[in-house]
């Protein structure tokens, strides 16, 4: 379930629209379309882990969370990482409980992933040109 | 994963004494005398900040003074072959009269409390520990040091210098929120690697737009008046029926602002229960 945080207003209405998903069945809540900015922030997918949390803590079932939009680098993925690490914990630190809904994520993990195996960064050209190379 | 600061490491190894660290040095040194207006003796004299060398081997420094003025720094020269070493160095409080050898006789309980820290000079086998981005090891106020060394013995030592060699970062005070440490705790190689192997998998390729072709993972469908959620009931039920019928394994369904910013939840609520509830392949609602 898509709550669109970017037009929530508040943390107060992510955490209502939080648990109204969760309450309602919702196997995940997810914080935006992509199609609105300010898609997602660490603050608003703080607030979605704890009524992740405390929904698991009231009913027993985990549920997930992705967070979709504005995420472009290792290092933004790497903190929400420890955010989910720190807030709902290890076991919700898993690929079937946190998602990143972020394309243009994967390219910088895997860059980053070569980059520590070879020691070498591709150039912002380099990785440009193939991105051009890929797109009709 | 390996991610310790300074400060956890110093936690973690003395807690450990026993088991495999070696505390190399348990000498006293420095006994300047503690009185404040005795304050630093170069002044008069025009001297500029003094250094001197220590040497490190085997449970043990070398050319250390008993005393020295305030405001000189410390080289660290390790004489071992295959070991680190490291001088951290507590000023003792100003009220402790014991000698060394009683104080090391303490439990770690009571002799941490006695101990703070003022600085710290590290160096790999055979070098010097200007070979390393620390800051120098500089004793500025007068008073009584203790000098100890704490590596643990049963690690390679390119392991050991691969730990981040700075004194433990001071909180700028006020408790912190859990997210303040985000954006500046240092992940190292090992646990990045899994991090980010991690976030890969964690990595929807869904892009919600119209080149997302079947066949690739899942099929993720988005219905339900995408992206807006302003639709009747019975359009985004009609929706997500077809997107089931044309093999989505996930449906993204939006909730309608519309509805949820006024405060109707009572709709919104109902809505998601009306998608989640359809019948087909079990379409589980993202």
């Amino acid at each position: 379930v898509i709550l669109e945080t970017g037009e929530l207003a508040t943390y107060d209405n992510v955490r209502r629209a939080s648990w109204l998903a969760l309450a309602a069945g919702g196997d995940f809540i997810k914080t935006s379309t992509g199609k609105v900015s300010p898609a997602s922030t660490l603050p608003v997918t703080l607030v979605m882990l704890e009524a992740v949390r405390d929904f698991a803590a009231l009913t027993g079932e985990i549920r997930g969370v992705k967070s979709a939009g504005g995420i472009r680098t290792a290092k933004d993925a790497i903190r929400y990482l420890v955010l989910v690490h720190e807030i709902a914990g290890a076991r919700l630190a898993h690929p079937d409980r946190f998602r990143f809904g972020a394309s243009s994520l994967l390219n910088d993990l895997l860059m980053q992933r070569a980059k520590q195996r070879t020691g070498v960064y591709w150039t912002p050209t380099a990785s440009r040109s193939t991105e051009d190379a890929r797109s009709p | 994963m390996r991610r310790l600061t300074r400060g956890r490491r110093m936690a973690a190894a003395v807690a450990a004494t026993a088991l495999l660290l070696a505390a190399c040095g348990d000498d006293a040194a420095d006994d300047t005398p503690p009185p404040a207006d005795q304050q630093p003796d170069d002044g008069d004299n025009g001297d500029e900040a003094e250094t001197i060398t220590v040497g490190a081997f085997d449970y043990g420094y070398t050319d250390l003074p008993g005393e020295i003025a305030a405001g000189t720094t410390i080289v660290m020269r390790n004489d071992s072959d295959a070991e680190v070493h490291e001088i951290l160095a507590f000023r003792l409080p100003d009220d402790e009269d014991r000698p060394i050898q009683d104080l090391m006789q303490l439990s770690e309980e009571e002799l941490m409390p006695l101990l703070d820290m003022r600085g710290v000079a590290l160096a790999p086998p055979g070098a010097d520990s200007t070979a390393l981005p620390v800051p120098p090891l500089t004793l500025e106020q007068p008073g009584r040091y203790v000098f100890l060394c704490i590596i643990p013995t049963n690690a390679p030592p390119d392991e050991v210098m691969a730990v981040p060699a700075r004194p433990a970062r001071r909180r700028p005070g006020g408790r912190r929120g859990p997210g303040a440490d985000l954006a500046t705790r240092s992940i190292k190689t090992d646990g990045q690697g899994w991090a980010l192997d991690l976030a890969i998998r964690m990595v929807d390729l869904t892009t919600l737009e119209g080149q997302d072709t079947p066949g690739k993972v899942h099929v993720a469908a988005v219905a339900t008046a995408f992206p807006s959620g302003r639709a009747s009931l019975a359009v985004k039920l009609a929706d997500t029926r077809d997107a089931v019928a044309a093999g989505a394994d996930e449906i993204d369904m939006v909730i309608d602002r519309g509805a949820f910013l006024p405060g109707d939840y009572g709709q919104v609520f109902d809505e998601i229960v009306a998608v989640k509830g359809l019948p087909a392949a079990t379409p589980t609602s993202r």
